[in-house]
Formats: C-alpha cells, sequence, structure tokens
C-alpha cells in the first residue's frame, strides 16, 4: 500500500525514529511502511493519523485492486 | 482481544521458569537416584541439564529486566512492534508447514527400515493434525 508517511515526515522535519517512537513501533516498521512492504493495522493506521492531525484516508492511499 | 501488560507477562514467563527449573531438577533427581533408570542416564541427564540451564539463564534474565525500565521499554517495544508481531506469525505457519512435511517424508523413508518407526512418525502426525485442528477450534472460539 502506498503512504504518504515519508513526505509528511520530511515536511516536520522529523526522522523515522522520532515517528517510530511517537506511534509505539521500531524504526524498521516505519521503513516497511514507507516502501509499501508492510500494511499497517487499523491501529497503527490511527496513530499515524492523529500524529499528522490527519485522517487515515489522506496518509494511507488504498488502490481497490490490493489483495488484503 | 484481550491483551497482557507486558510486566504480567515477564510475570507469567518468570513462572514458566521457576516450573522449568523444578521439572529439571526432579528429572535429575530421579535420573541420578534412582538405578533402575541408570540405562537411560545418557540421554535424560543431557536433557535435563539443558533444561536447567536454559530455564536458569532465561529466569535471571527476566528478574534483570523487571528491574531495568530501559531495557524493559526496549524489549517491549521489539516484541510488540506489529509487524514483528506478524513476522512471526507468518514464521510460525511456515515453521508449522515445514515441520509438518518433513514429518511426512521422514515417516515413508522410515517405512523402509524400521516398522516401529514408522508407526511412531505416523502418530506423531496424526497427533499433530489433530492437535492443529484442535488449537484453530480453540482461537475461532476466542475471537
Amino acid at each position: 500500500m502506498k503512504t504518504r508517511i515519508a513526505e509528511l515526515r520530511r515536511q516536520q522535519k522529523l526522522s523515522q525514529e522520532d515517528l517510530a517512537m511517537a506511534v509505539g513501533v521500531t524504526r524498521q516498521t516505519i521503513t516497511s511502511l514507507e516502501v509499501g512492504k508492510y500494511t499497517a493495522s487499523l491501529v497503527l493506521a490511527h496513530k499515524i493519523a492523529r500524529f499528522f492531525h490527519l485522517t487515515i484516508e489522506e496518509i494511507f492511499l488504498f488502490e481497490e485492486e490490493e489483495s488484503l | 482481544m484481550k491483551t497482557l501488560s507486558y510486566e504480567k507477562r515477564l510475570n507469567q514467563r518468570l513462572f514458566v521458569n521457576i516450573v522449568c527449573i523444578i521439572i529439571s531438577v526432579i528429572l535429575l533427581a530421579l535420573i541420578l537416584g534412582i538405578e533402575k533408570f541408570a540405562p537411560l542416564r545418557p540421554m535424560y541427564f543431557g536433557a535435563s541439564i539443558g533444561l536447567f540451564l536454559v530455564s536458569t539463564a532465561l529466569f535471571f534474565r527476566n528478574k534483570a529486566l523487571r528491574k531495568d525500565q530501559e531495557k524493559m521499554e526496549r524489549l517491549k517495544l521489539l516484541e510488540t512492534d506489529e509487524r514483528n508481531v506478524y513476522i512471526l506469525r507468518v514464521s510460525y505457519t511456515i515453521f508449522t508447514y515445514v515441520s509438518i512435511g518433513t514429518l511426512y517424508i521422514s515417516m515413508l523413508v522410515s517405512g523402509f527400515f524400521s516398522t516401529t518407526v514408522f508407526y511412531t512418525l505416523e502418530t506423531l502426525l496424526c497427533l499433530n493434525l489433530l492437535l492443529i485442528l484442535m488449537i484453530r477450534r480453540l482461537v475461532e472460539k476466542r475471537y
């Protein structure tokens, strides 16, 4: 799944480690989310959205053909 | 979904460590103390010493973790990180398929050499499959 995490993180001048600590995951999880290798759970997606003061849809770009 | 706090989980692990230490000591006492079990000593001595050493090491590690808040938080993050949990689940699933497959192949190969080993592995395989079904039913009820 494509995300805007990297873009938003750079806008706010945050490191992956900062974001990881803020949402309670490891830096590797943030890396995987940014490159689209891992799809976040609803809980994590919610935490990230809340951190950036945006909605889940504005950060996580769901494509219809994606398998769950 | 009901989740345990990490501190509670650590306490549970400490309890399991203590139970394993007690089991290994009982096993050692039985093997070394009763002459009837003398032929089994080489096998059971190694197994019980191994269990004792691993359980003791884990017991002290878990006990030390409870005192060191920073270390505990770091380990908690690593263990509860959702990607790590996902990786662990996928690994366990693959491991289950591979071990069942290995058991099945071992059973077929062993049949050429020993019927006892063949029937033992066959029983073990059936037991494993039955256990998987039972565990699945239990987990289904929980969610």
